[in-house]
């Protein structure tokens, strides 16, 4: 439905943002089939899983947790990014982050689900989910995490919604050549929005208030994560040190995943003057000082893990430093700390090609941390007898490829829908028929540029 | 029952885990659909 008068800030980028959205490419189309195609070889590889069970996997006695839990893992800390970029900083006050937030936000709501199916994915038979609902008890962390995940993917949408709100009204108002389908989307979406000075006034204050619950929700979400692993009495795992390294790692992931999104985002629709190379700067900076933090976090836990010297915690410390795992451990610490680090410091400055080369190798080490962090102590169990082995086959990995493509599917069709840059957060002034009596309330949408101006 | 007896009981009978899942969702659905009505009612007597 759409509103007798509705009022939109004005923004001279807003060619340029919504550009995107006016046609879909021959390229896209491309790109689409060929992440379908993949998603499509991994739908085969889990018919497989599904007809002769886990079995066709590397999964055996006693390692149960392999790629699947990896990607769970990778998956939902991905996900922080979102909440980092936009509500961490929205709390913290950092102007710089508004033309960054809706892509990093839809990285946040694309990618959960695809942690959400690779937990169902790894559990063999999808009904057992239910004897967590019917039979769960809240003594298992299992539990805890159906609980947080599910919340904080809900949370997620909402945010991610409710922010959209103002610039998919806008769309409905100013696309209108776009086919009609698109037309009644942006239409039934938009809710009826006015853009009513009173309306932006209550929104921020509702995205300033879910901002806190936000971020109180990703730092519980990934140390419940964590806790999975912690709370078992696993060598390796069972350290009060792994909720916070959990965190801190997707958070890191998160951040640098922001970078390769938006810096694709920035070439491909040409939007060089609407995202400045100043905001990646900032990425930079913070990425710079996660590196750091990786570093301090892996010290303090292996140091520790050393002085200690449990027999059972050093069988798996040297399978990581020296033993089967050492090509892999060695090569996370390049790829997260080493390469990052030297790239960021004396490379990435002003160049954003170089600091999406490091975020690319961040979260490709990133994913093999958790693997490292997973495999070696399943292979290792103090409670069962002998040691395990651990050989990934091509039904997890044509699998783990169709969660990556889904990711990238989803997040490409959405840059195609929907602006990528918020319109009405980057926005300098208001419309010009926006009534005068509502022009102050106006300017809380406007940014502190223009609240500077019209004290 | 005590106190003691009833919360250990939360903690550990089959059962209670999954309607904890449903209700802070449903909750939450709640008091963001009210949220999001406030929101669209902004201004409204003002026109």
């Amino acid at each position: 439905m759409r509103p007798v008068t509705s009022y939109h800030p004005q923004n001279k980028h807003e060619d340029t943002i919504l550009s995107p959205l006016r046609r879909v490419t021959r390229v896209d189309r491309w790109l689409w089939a060929v992440l379908l195609s993949v998603m499509g070889l991994g739908a085969y590889a889990y018919s497989r899983q599904w007809v002769f069970g886990l079995g066709v996997t590397g999964l055996n006695r006693p390692v149960y947790w392999g790629v699947y839990i990896t990607n769970f893992v990778y998956f939902i800390g991905l996900a922080h990014s979102g909440t980092f970029i936009s509500a961490i900083l929205r709390l913290a006050g950092a102007g710089w982050r508004k033309p960054l937030t809706r892509a990093a936000e839809a990285i946040t709501v694309f990618s959960l689900p695809f942690g959400v199916a690779s937990i169902l994915i790894d559990m063999g038979r999808l009904d057992r989910v239910l004897n967590l609902i019917f039979y769960g008890r809240f003594q298992s962390p299992l539990l805890w995490d159906v609980t947080a995940v599910s919340l904080y993917l809900f949370s997620s949408v909402v945010f991610f919604y409710l922010s959209l709100l103002p610039d998919i009204a806008l769309c409905r108002d100013r696309l209108t050549a776009v086919p009609l389908w698109q037309r009644r989307v942006y239409g039934f979406l938009a809710l009826g929005w006015q853009g009513r000075p009173e309306q932006f006034h209550r929104l921020e204050r509702v995205l300033d208030g879910m901002a806190i619950f936000m971020t109180m929700l990703v730092v519980t979400v990934h140390t419940v994560v964590a806790w999975i692993f912690g709370m078992t009495l696993q060598p390796g795992w069972h350290t009060a040190l792994i909720g916070p390294f959990f965190l801190l790692g997707a958070i890191f992931s998160g951040t640098a995943a922001v970078v390769i999104a938006l810096a694709i985002l920035r070439r491909v629709y040409h939007m060089q003057e609407v995202l400045t190379v100043s905001p990646f700067n900032s990425l930079r900076k913070l990425l710079i000082v996660f590196t750091l933090g990786w570093l301090y976090m892996m010290v303090a836990e292996h140091l520790t893990q050393f002085y200690g010297s449990l027999p059972d915690e050093m069988e798996v410390f040297w399978q990581k430093f020296t033993g089967t795992f050492a090509p892999l451990f060695w090569l996370m610490f390049l790829t997260v700390f080493v390469l990052p680090l030297i790239i960021l410091v004396f490379l990435g400055k002003n160049r954003i090609g170089w600091m999406v080369v490091a975020s690319v190798l961040i979260n490709l080490g990133m994913w093999i941390e958790r693997f490292v962090v997973i495999v070696p102590t399943e292979t290792r169990p103090t409670l069962t007898t002998g040691l395990g082995h651990y050989q990934p086959t091509w039904v997890e990995g044509a699998i783990t490829a169709s969660l990556f493509a889904g990711m990238v599917l989803l997040y490409a069709v959405f840059t195609r829908l929907f602006p990528v840059v918020p319109i009405w957060e980057t926005a300098e002034a208001v419309e010009a028929e926006t009534p005068p009596a509502g022009r102050a309330a106006a300017c809380l949408a406007c940014g502190d540029r223009a609240n500077q101006e019209n004290p | 029952m005590s106190i003691g007896k009833a919360i250990e009981a939360f903690f550990t009978s089959a059962g209670p885990g999954g309607m904890v899942v449903i209700t802070v969702i449903s909750l939450a659905a709640i008091v963001y659909f009210l949220l999001t009505r406030w929101i669209l009612r902004g201004g409204e007597q003002n026109e």
